[in-house]
């Protein structure tokens, strides 16, 4: 047949290609396949895969000035995992991270992994949030300098990747909280009202996030009839959706078995939260595993007879992965325990030897998120004021030219930011002209009318209302869009954010 | 009576003149068409102008074989297995264009579960092919300039190597 496959049908086709690295070449094809495949709507929609088979992340460091080494491990069901460690595809690393130095790994989440670290040329500490399958990177200033505790999230409905920054290392003062989201693109103070209490403390150690939900561990010291102390142990869980904080009970039969001093950390099996921590049996020191049930009750999986406390993660077959400090050497490996016959198996992967503690294993999927996103090099980096204003003034001198002095005169229609672009020089300049109509010209002011009968065209948040009531176009349409376009120049927000709209209303 | 309405048949015309004779129960997976039995315009046979007689004959061979209904839950579970095989076969057509004629097909008669398995087999056929390779299969103009083109690779060079 000559007949092509319409376009509606090809989006159904690209939507169900299974890797992200063919949508990234495809986005060369034709105008309009790059711009389905950068839309909003179709990154979100495309979520985060696993790859075929599943890989996951690893990260850890030499020594704890090094860098660390990321490593992409695929778990095939066989005794090992294959390690894909000359070539770091499917990773693609990005130019922001390499300004970083001492980075931590916060966490991963939906196909994104988040970073803390030093900016080497901004000279300043900085929250990286990464996609390693695309290799785009977005760097977030971080408000304050005081001794920080990120967590980090992708919120399941809307798919923004959201940051969580907790301050509540002094035992005198409450916790203070400020949580970032992509979308609003600023840090926001979650109020007292919605904090846990204050006497809680948190673990300085692994998250995980399960469906809207990050957890991690955390303690809290209250004093024994006896007047003694004594650490109660509990997991904290932060809801991506709803910005609220929970904590989560551990039962007396779990946390009596606790070695107290100690704390506990959580991962996950297959969608349920799963808690370990220090136990003493007979006399030593090994490694309790309980999982939540449906009903938040805990079942003890297993106690695993070696010295450690913290498990990375579960093999796709259900073994737990967890790392192992050997007596008198500097070196750690990495072991698997077989439920079944109780053996602790050395996954020995060569080549895999960081220091002790600064191994973080996350779950490799593929996703789109951040490709619409600005450059990552320049991302993060705040405009200064004057910076600004030359964006908001050349913007204004685009229109004015189009209003005034094209012939005849141009009205855009579809004015906003991400209609603005700016080049390695900040120079702001108005594009994407689809939506444009010729204004009448001044000339026949007075004659006709001075506006075009249109069917409403333009982006909600930019459209003039009177416009959209009326449905008469004229030059004051564009001005208004200009309006908010400087608006959002000015405060760094969104003309619509549904969360913030109390807080955009009070700024107006 | 039931057994009277599920062996009613409906008279179905491809581009090419062809008449196939299928029951309602089967056709009614057509969105178009159970629409146009819904309005009374089935009385006659269905003219479909846009589907050859080679498509319309796999196409009823795809519903046929989708309106089969398993008797218990231990026959659903083979039903089902089955089914999948069957569907993984239906794909493997020799003539790409065939694959593509399905697709159109399926989109004309809004038969979902038909255009999402081929469509999803189009999508594994494309993964690994070139822009180039895709843009001839699609019969896509390049709209980009040469420098546009250049600058949007750049943007991801390192998926292009």
């Amino acid at each position: 047949m000559s007949d092509n496959i319409p376009f509606e049908i090809q989006m159904e086709i690209i939507k169900k290609v299974s890797n992200v690295k063919s949508l990234i070449q495809f986005r060369s094809v034709s105008k309009q396949w790059k711009s389905f495949i950068d839309s909003p709507d179709f990154i979100k929609g495309y979520g985060a895969r696993h790859t075929q088979p599943h890989s996951r992340i690893l990260n850890y460091k030499v020594g704890y000035s090094s860098d660390p080494k990321f490593f992409c491990l695929v778990d095939d069901d066989n005794e090992t995992f294959k390690v894909q460690q000359q070539e770091f595809a499917p990773f693609v690393m990005s130019p922001l991270l390499k300004q970083f130095s001492l980075y931590e790994v916060v966490g991963t989440c939906h196909g994104l992994m988040c970073l803390y670290g030093f900016h080497k040329g901004y000279k300043n500490r900085m929250v990286v949030i990464w996609n390693p399958s695309i290799g785009k990177s977005f760097g977030i200033v971080v408000p304050s300098f005081f001794s920080l505790e990120f967590r980090f999230g992708v919120c399941p409905i809307t798919r923004d990747p959201t940051v969580v920054n907790i301050l509540c290392t002094d035992k005198m003062k409450p916790w203070h909280v400020e949580v970032f989201t992509l979308s609003s693109g600023v840090w926001n103070v979650i109020p007292c009202s919605k904090l846990p209490r204050q006497s809680i403390k948190l673990n300085t150690s692994t998250q995980v996030v399960i469906d809207r939900f990050i957890y991690w561990g955390a303690h809290e010291n209250t004093f024994t009839e006896h007047g003694r102390y004594k650490k109660n142990h509990m997991v904290v869980s932060f809801d991506l959706v709803t910005k609220e904080f929970k904590v989560v009970n551990l039962p007396d039969i779990l946390t009596n078995e606790i070695y107290s001093p100690m704390s506990v950390s959580v991962c996950k099996l297959s969608g349920s939260l799963v808690v370990s921590a220090y136990i003493l049996a007979e006399g030593a020191l090994c490694c309790g595993v309980w999982v939540m049930e449906h009903d938040s009750s805990f079942r003890k999986l297993f106690n695993i007879g070696a010295s450690f406390d913290k498990i990375f993660g579960f093999r796709k077959n259900g073994e737990p992965i967890f790392e192992i400090q050997h007596a008198n050497e500097q070196f750690t490996t990495l072991n698997v325990y077989d439920p079944c016959s109780q053996q602790i198996k050395n996954l020995s992967i060569y080549g895999v030897d960081g220091s002790y503690g600064s191994f973080v294993m996350g779950t490799y999927k593929e996703s789109l998120l951040l490709l619409d996103h600005l450059d990552s090099q320049k991302s993060g980096e705040s405009l200064s004021f004057r910076m600004r204003l030359t964006v908001a003034l050349d913007s204004a001198k685009g229109i004015l030219y189009l209003h005034t002095e094209a012939n005849p005169p141009i009205l855009h229609r579809d004015i906003k930011t991400s209609n603005v672009l700016i080049d390695s020089k900040l120079t702001a300049k108005v594009a994407d002209f689809g939506l444009s109509r010729l204004a009448p010209l001044l000339a026949d002011y007075g004659v006709g009318p001075n506006y075009v009968h249109t069917v409403v065209r333009g982006t909600p948040g930019y459209l003039d209302p009177e416009y959209l009531l009326t449905h008469k176009l004229t030059h004051k349409s564009g001005i208004y869009s200009l309006g908010v376009v400087l608006f959002e120049i000015l405060t760094s927000m969104k003309p619509i954010h549904v969360e913030e709209i109390s807080s955009v209303s009070c700024k107006v | 009576m039931s057994s009277s309405s599920s062996s009613k048949m409906i008279e179905l015309r491809s581009s090419d003149g062809e008449t196939f004779h299928v029951e309602e129960t089967v056709v009614l997976q057509s969105e178009t068409i159970k629409q146009m039995i819904d309005d009374d315009c089935a009385n006659a046979a269905i003219p479909l102008p846009n589907v050859t007689s080679m498509t319309l004959a796999k196409v009823i061979e795809y519903i046929k074989k989708h309106a089969e209904k398993p008797k218990d839950d231990d026959d659903k579970k083979v039903a089902e297995e089955d089914l999948k095989k069957f569907d993984a076969e239906f794909v493997k057509v020799d003539q790409e264009s065939m694959l593509f004629d399905l697709v159109r097909a399926a989109n004309y008669l809004n038969i979902k579960s038909l255009l999402d398995l081929t469509c999803q087999a189009v999508a594994d056929s494309i993964k690994d092919l070139s822009v180039e390779e895709v843009r001839k299969k699609f019969n896509i103009q390049n709209d980009f300039t040469p420098e546009e083109e250049a600058k949007v690779r750049k943007e991801n060079a390192w998926a292009f190597d």
